[in-house]
């Protein structure tokens, strides 16, 4: 149907008929934001909370991203990666460092890698959630596909809630720059489809963990 | 029997008289009322949380007219094609003629009810397009050539044996007691899906008319395959999906998982703009989105507005005495439940086997009201369908019948009722009436007693009343 027509029936259905509600709602001032965190640590330790009560999801802090490719590492050497997604500026600036793994550089080994490592944009406290924008250096797959991943993300890149990450994409917006993609993710890709038992790692990674930076 | 009504109970017998699904049904609504009341008080005040998610529907459905042009011109400034569809036929038409110009072969679905609603699957292939469901509970069901029966877990019907079986025919795997190898199997197949299709459909459930974005929420990861990985992605979104700006979607986010499985927030919320911006190495060359009608103006445009601002989170299915005891399966369309009760008779929906009868597969109990995060009054508009269809032609013979029986039944009652010499008189009659041979037996077969008779005993009628004590 033209945009025109189908707009236009719009227009007339919503003049045929109306509420009260919809004239209090619509007069009504806009709502305060609400908040929880003041500080930021008390958003990191909102984070861990919630993080500890998903499904077996480590949370890890470290004082520097030097420390955090170390123990980066260390993780991949104590579960015999040999192949890894790496996404994120943060973690590549000491190339030499990841001499030791295959870096996966298309899908095709995306898809095949032991496990992804992905420098997070932003963490949400309120729900144990990290935020990963798409752009050149950071594939969406890289996330998806392997089985493990494990998340690096800056303490100050750590947000209070959901509706904190929206105002933050505004503010992108309002500068031109909404990003095509941004995946919220928090825990292991799960289903609960059979009888309700849940399953982890259905079709993303099973395994998830979280590395704090700062 | 042939009435809408008569279909709607040979259904529900049926459903009834399986002994495996009233302990599917019992365990799976348990666990998520359980869940909704559990998670919601960690949230906020229920309430407010509600009221909050409510006003954020009324305000945007009241605008839809700006807001659903301001999203057209949002969502091409990102990059994407938005098309307009009246109804389902055209919806088919428009995924059709995408597919045809891309020479997409294969289609990886994620679920979605808007195309459930339009029933693209068999459409397409019969175009030669192979279309895959990719969430775990709906490629049950499309291995098994059946409708989903619950809206957020859609093959809650079937018992673990059964998709065992169902995978051993159909995919040649061996039969397993353990779910997690049937989930293995279902990724490894939908793995290949996913990589070889060229198109990925999906549905949306927060569409932002500022920004040009739309939102899906998943548990699986196969929301962000069907995005991420084909090289087109078209979503078929109902009007009603979209708001105004993206500070509306947390409020709504809040009370959605936590409502349907009784989650924070589901694993993965995808917030897609449009398509991979210059540079990127995955994500989709080209974005559609199909924005659908199908009834939906109508419904704006009436009483019934209210039930577009359902955010099909299921909560008024698990708590719906009717659902709990007939299933998904008995409403005979896409949308079971108090909610599809009200929108599958006003949703023009090819499929739907008799939506005049859903209306009164209530029990106007009102569990339904208290159990929706965005306090939709469903018993008011289910009332309401059922005044429509008495009034209405279309409403059917028996329809009429019941419904003149009743106004015949209840103008005698306010008439006895108004003076206490002529309801002692009345009441006096019904006790000589309820003591002759065979009364019972025969007034159960007329309406206005046959309808609750159904599947009731007719009581006694009292020798005295309560309040002649």
């Amino acid at each position: 149907m033209e945009q025109a027509l189908f707009l236009q029936r719009i227009k007339s259905a919503l003049s045929r008929y109306s509420t009260e509600e919809e004239a209090r709602v619509l007069a009504a001032p806009a709502r305060p934001k609400t908040g929880f965190a003041t500080t930021l640590e008390a958003k990191i330790e909102r984070f861990k909370a919630e993080v500890g009560e998903l499904h077996k999801v480590q949370v890890v802090r470290v004082g520097n991203w030097d420390q955090a490719r170390e123990t980066i590492g260390r993780m991949l050497g104590e579960r015999g990666a040999t192949s890894i997604a790496l996404a994120g500026d943060y973690l590549k600036p000491a190339a030499p460092f990841w001499k030791k793994w295959n870096l996966a550089a298309d899908l095709d080994s995306v898809e095949k890698a032991d496990v992804g490592v992905i420098q997070a944009d932003y963490g949400l406290a309120q729900t144990g959630s990290v935020a990963l924008v798409a752009s050149p250096g950071k594939p969406r797959t890289a996330s998806l596909l392997p089985p493990v991943c494990f998340f690096a993300l800056s303490v100050f890149d750590m947000l209070e809630s959901m509706a904190s990450l929206m105002e933050e994409l505004e503010r992108r917006h309002q500068n031109g720059g909404m990003p095509a993609t941004v995946n919220v993710v928090t825990g292991p890709s799960r289903t609960a489809d059979i009888e309700l038992s849940l399953t982890v790692g259905v079709h993303g990674p099973g395994e998830v963990h979280v590395l704090l930076v700062g | 029997m042939t009435t809408p009504v008569g279909k709607f109970r040979e259904k529900s017998r049926e459903a009834m008289a399986s002994p495996l699904l009233g302990p599917a049904l019992k365990n799976a609504t348990d666990k998520f009322i359980a869940g909704r009341l559990g998670t919601l008080p960690q949230l906020g005040e229920p309430e407010s949380l509600k009221q909050e998610a409510r006003e954020v529907k009324v305000r945007c459905i009241a605008r839809l007219d700006q807001l659903t042009a301001q999203f057209a011109e949002s969502y091409r400034a990102r990059g994407g094609q938005v098309h307009f569809a009246a109804d389902a036929q055209e919806a088919r038409q428009i995924l059709l003629s995408i597919a045809r110009e891309n020479a997409v072969k294969l289609v990886a679905k994620s679920k979605s009810m808007a195309t459930e609603e339009i029933e693209i699957n068999h459409f397409l292939e019969g175009q030669g397009i192979e279309v895959v469901e990719t969430d775990l509970g709906e490629y049950i069901i499309q291995l098994a050539k059946e409708k989903p029966s619950h809206i957020i877990t859609p093959a809650i019907h079937k018992t673990k044996e059964q998709v065992s079986s169902l995978f051993h025919e159909k995919l040649g795997t061996p039969e397993t007691p353990d779910i997690s190898e049937m989930t293995r199997t279902a990724k490894r197949v939908l793995r290949n899906v996913f990589l070889k299709a060229d198109m990925g459909v999906t549905g949306a459930n927060f569409a932002v008319a500022e920004t040009g974005t739309l939102t899906l929420v998943t548990n699986e990861g196969n929301g962000r395959m069907v995005t991420s990985l084909p090289r087109i992605h078209v979503a078929v979104v109902g009007i009603e999906k979209i708001v105004e700006k993206l500070s509306d979607v947390p409020p709504l986010l809040k009370v959605l998982p936590a409502s349907a499985t009784g989650q924070k927030i589901t694993v993965y919320f995808s917030i897609i703009s449009g398509p991979r911006r210059p540079g990127e190495t995955d994500g989709p060359e080209q974005s559609h989105v199909i924005l659908l009608d199908n009834g939906r103006i109508d419904m704006l445009g009436g009483d019934y507005r209210e039930s577009l601002y359902c955010i099909r989170c299921g909560a008024c299915l698990n708590v719906c005495p009717v659902y709990q005891a007939v299933g998904g399966h008995s409403y005979g369309g896409t949308y079971p439940g108090p909610i599809g009760a009200v929108v599958t008779p006003l949703l023009h929906e090819e499929d739907a086997k008799y939506p005049s009868a859903l209306p009164q597969a209530s029990s106007l109990c009102g569990a339904c009201r208290d159990a929706c995060p965005v306090k939709i009054d469903l018993p008011r508009m289910l009332v309401s369908l059922r005044h429509d269809g008495v009034l209405h032609p279309a409403g059917g013979f028996s329809a009429r019948v019941t419904g003149m029986a009743e106004g015949v039944a209840f103008r005698f009652w306010a008439w006895a009722a108004k003076s206490p010499a002529r309801f002692h008189q009345a009441a006096k009659l019904m006790r000589w009436l309820f003591k002759l041979p065979g009364f019972k037996g025969l007034v159960r077969f007329f309406p206005p007693a046959s309808g609750w008779a159904f599947a009731r005993e007719l009581p006694e009628f009292p020798e005295r009343f309560g309040w002649e004590e």
